[in-house]
């Protein structure tokens, strides 16, 4: 009979939950509608996934066929393209400043002389450091054109000695670096970011969803509902409740989300769907209950915007994706670890974008699951301190009725008409607190705005 | 005169109102401050250092030793491991602890010596490209080196002079200039822009907040009578208090990322400044615009945040616009002023441009001031209107 009520108690607060979502437009638009959004908009920025033929300069100072022949290797490069030929570095600059190209090579006088006396010759590279991608493009192309023509202008000197040719290259060039990028051979960077972000952005709108549904129903006073007519529900059984609809939520977002919309977009998922979603679960279930947790730190409804959105960009960083660990202090990374999406990023990546098995992630995993635990418990004290915090329904009201404080202007001073209803109907309509309408005109404070002169010059208008 | 008591009145107000929202005031003065330290912190050491790598040396001889030594001696890696077989070295990567994979092959040295070419196989962990990049620019100029380093001891034998086969070695060489980044430290190249984006997302979100605000509790009638029923003179004074705040940020921005960080500073801080100022107002007037249209406080508040959030990956600062769709890039330039400013900082900061290559961007930034102007009558309908009230 106790088992049952307890059942049907835990169904009534998941139930209540999962409607307060469902009815909120807010709530659906962050938690269902911004995943889309934003991988949609990231996908536009970064689906060509390589920058090619970065422009460039070429000052020629020597104009022989050797110089022009170079120029042409450097152009043939993918990686670049020779967008124009100053006569000097002073047009150069300018072109640069203009942001028609992004460096400069300086091909020397005596280029052609110089190589074909055995003298060498130097090329100056000027690169623009400023836009990572294109520094690394232009310096790759650079590198490898000079590395090309070295070995065969030596070559060719090798033969010229009477050595055959395969020699030749021996000589000129005795240990070839043959290097095979795996997972991302084409140096994509959709392929490179757009995973972690997937991953991130699900926490991020979970966080901030439960922050705002919780927030809404601490502003209308709705946690009164887990205390009223003698059934006080425990903190253990409103946090099971509660994250049940956060978990089915967020359970079926993530199958559309990382089962279909992250393959039609193309990002790689070379890992077995079952071990995924295996992986997925102390991820949601981490996320929920540290939602859950922050969430009732929230007074307001927005309030989980404001403090939680600016943080998607730290978060990331410190999930060492972006930017490497290697990089960053070691406290820094370790305090990143408290964060679910942090792991999952970790061990998402290896499992979809390297393909390797649940077993080879067992670390984050294992850790995913940790994090689940403490935020569970962490859930359930900040939950009961709430629930205490409000014993005294007379004191609770009171407090309600000061959060809320909304202060209409007096009447006659109002050209249109004012009623300002401030809706406060709950999202499955079953009010508890119909009619309980909370306008309150706060004189105290409009004479602390409104002299009495100023009243009357401003109101007159 | 009677502009100007209004906005002293709203002012006034809102400094009164602040008082009440702790949380708020929590939320605009400190984040911002935090995550500008949080940066600072991420981006001290500026370089990836020691990323791993394992050696897998098949030939074991004293050459193929020095190969390994030498690839330990780069930079930017740190060969943590000389796992026995590839097989096992590739359980290593699966697991995440190597990022590289060198296969010195049998025989190197004998080959080597039999004047035959040999092959150094280089397997990188693509999937994070900057620690890909990194790790082949590394490696793969530790190999070369190590090429020209045999070829000069045997044209020696062969007589020549070291200087001589050093050149002949190498006909061309070059001499490398890195622009404007001396250190090519990506704290120098993504700092400004993550900072700029922290504040600039506060000076936005407080906008929506703050004037949302009063369209929520009712009070909007109360805020735009008391700047005497001019709408503009009560968004300025209601704007006022963030803007000077916002700015202030700026040049603590500006104090770490030259003072503390060491970033170049080859232009002029003037138009840095100003350029500042001109992108604290644009959020703001943009906030304007967005409330306005949006209706209400929490929808404006999650439109502003997306906003403000994917302005860093519209700017084109770590994938550039000649890498996007054409009318992707329009987007980012016609949409986001933070484009704009982050142009501003790197001609001015960095390549150290004549102040005239910013004035188009300035112009720029001045436009989406004007753009939240325009909206000023939308938002008066708002607020003297009570059904857009109370609004969640």
């Amino acid at each position: 009979m106790d088992l049952l009520k307890t059942i049907n108690r835990y169904i009534y607060v998941a139930r209540w939950e999962l409607v307060s979502i469902l009815r909120d437009g807010g709530v659906m638009l962050i938690m269902l509608g911004a995943i889309f959004i934003y991988s949609t908009l990231y996908w536009l920025v970064y689906h060509n996934q390589v920058v090619r033929e970065v422009p460039i300069a070429v000052i020629d100072m020597d104009e022989t066929e050797s110089s022009r022949g170079f120029i042409r290797d450097l152009d043939a490069s993918p990686n670049v393209s020779v967008a124009f030929e100053p006569e000097d570095m002073d047009q150069a600059r300018s072109l640069f400043y203009d942001r028609k190209i992004y460096g400069v090579i300086v091909v020397p006088d005596k280029f052609e002389k110089d190589i074909s006396s055995g003298v060498q010759t130097i090329v100056s590279i000027y690169a623009d450091a400023s836009y990572f991608l294109m520094y690394k493009q232009l310096y790759a192309a650079a590198t490898s054109t000079i590395v090309d023509k070295n070995i065969k202008i030596e070559t060719s000197r090798f033969m010229a000695k009477g050595i055959d040719g395969k020699t030749a290259v021996a000589l000129a060039d005795p240990v070839e670096a043959s290097v095979t990028k795996l997972y991302n051979r084409y140096e994509g960077y959709a392929t490179f970011v757009m995973p972690a972000i997937m991953v991130l952005i699900l926490q991020q709108t979970m966080l901030i969803g439960i922050g705002m549904v919780n927030g809404t129903m601490t502003e209308k006073g709705q946690w009164r509902r887990y205390k009223k007519r003698g059934r006080s529900l425990s903190a253990l059984l409103v946090v099971m409740g509660k994250s049940l609809a956060y978990i089915f939520f967020a359970m079926a977002l993530a199958l559309v989300v990382y089962g279909v919309y992250y393959k039609v977009l193309g990002y790689p998922s070379l890992g077995n769907e079952l071990e995924v979603l295996l992986f997925f679960m102390p991820y949601l279930l981490s996320v929920v209950f540290m939602g859950i947790a922050l969430s009732t730190l929230f007074k307001y409804r927005e309030t989980s915007v404001i403090t939680l959105a600016a943080w998607s960009v730290p978060f990331l960083l410190l999930s060492g994706i972006s930017f490497p660990m290697e990089g960053m202090p070691s406290w820094l990374y370790a305090l990143g670890q408290i964060l679910p999406a942090s792991s999952a990023i970790n061990g998402y990546v290896r499992l979809n974008v390297m393909g390797v098995e649940l077993s080879d992630v067992f670390s984050e995993y294992v850790w995913l699951w940790i994090l689940t635990l403490v935020y569970f418990v962490f859930a359930v004290l900040m939950v009961r301190v709430k629930l205490n915090s409000m014993k005294d329904v007379e004191k609770m009201s009171a407090e309600t009725i000061d959060d809320n404080t909304v202060v209409v202007a007096p009447e006659p001073v109002i050209p249109h008409e004012v009623s300002a209803e401030v809706s406060d109907k709950e999202p499955n309509g079953l009010s508890e607190r119909k009619g309980e309408e909370l306008i309150v005109y706060n004189p105290e404070e409009a004479d602390m705005f409104i002299g009495n002169r100023e009243k009357d010059n401003f109101y007159q208008n | 005169m009677e502009i100007r008591r209004g906005l002293i009145f709203t002012l006034r107000r809102e400094l009164y109102k602040l008082r009440r929202l702790k949380t708020f005031v929590v939320v605009v003065a400190f984040l911002p401050l935090l995550s500008l330290l949080f940066l600072v912190a991420l981006f001290e050491k500026g370089v990836p250092r020691d990323l791993p790598v394992a050696v897998v040396d098949y030939d074991m001889t004293s050459l193929s030793r020095q190969a390994a030594r030498m690839i330990d001696a780069g930079a930017f890696v740190k060969v943590v491991d000389s796992p026995p077989s590839v097989e096992a070295a590739s359980e290593m990567m699966d697991k995440g602890d190597i990022d590289a994979i060198v296969i010195i092959p049998e025989g190197l040295e004998r080959s080597i010596l039999r004047n035959e070419r040999q092959e150094v196989p280089i397997f990188i962990n693509g999937s994070n490209l900057l620690v890909g990049s990194l790790i082949q620019k590394d490696i793969v100029t530790t190999v070369q080196t190590f090429s020209t380093g045999i070829e000069i001891q045997k044209l020696e034998t062969q007589g020549l002079s070291p200087l001589a086969a050093y050149s002949a070695s190498l006909p061309i060489s070059f001499s490398k200039h890195v622009l404007f980044n001396p250190y090519t430290s990506y704290g120098y190249y993504l700092m400004p822009g993550f900072m700029a984006m922290m504040i600039f997302f506060f000076a936005i979100l407080s906008t929506v907040f703050a004037m949302g605000l009063e369209l929520k509790r009712g009070t909007a009638f109360k805020w735009l009578s008391g700047a005497g029923h001019n709408m503009g003179v009560a968004i300025i004074g209601k704007m006022l208090p963030y803007t000077l705040w916002f700015w202030i940020l700026s040049f603590v921005m500006m104090w770490l990322l030259y003072a503390h960080m060491g970033v170049p500073m080859n232009g002029s801080a003037t138009v840095i400044i100003v350029a500042s100022l001109l992108l604290v107002l644009a959020y703001q007037w943009l906030g304007v615009l967005i409330l306005s249209v949006t209706k209400s406080l929490r929808l404006g508040l999650s439109i502003a945040a997306g906003y403000s959030v994917l302005a860093f990956s519209f700017s084109g600062l770590t994938f550039p616009f000649i890498g996007m769709d054409g009318f992707v890039a329009t987007i980012g330039k016609v949409l986001f002023p933070f484009t704009h400013y982050m142009d501003i900082f790197v001609d001015q900061s960095m390549r150290g441009a004549p102040v005239s290559c910013s004035m188009p961007d300035i112009i720029a930034l001045c436009l989406f001031v004007l753009a939240g102007m325009a909206v000023v009558p939308l938002l008066r309908r708002l607020c003297v209107n009570s059904k857009f009230w109370g609004r969640l």
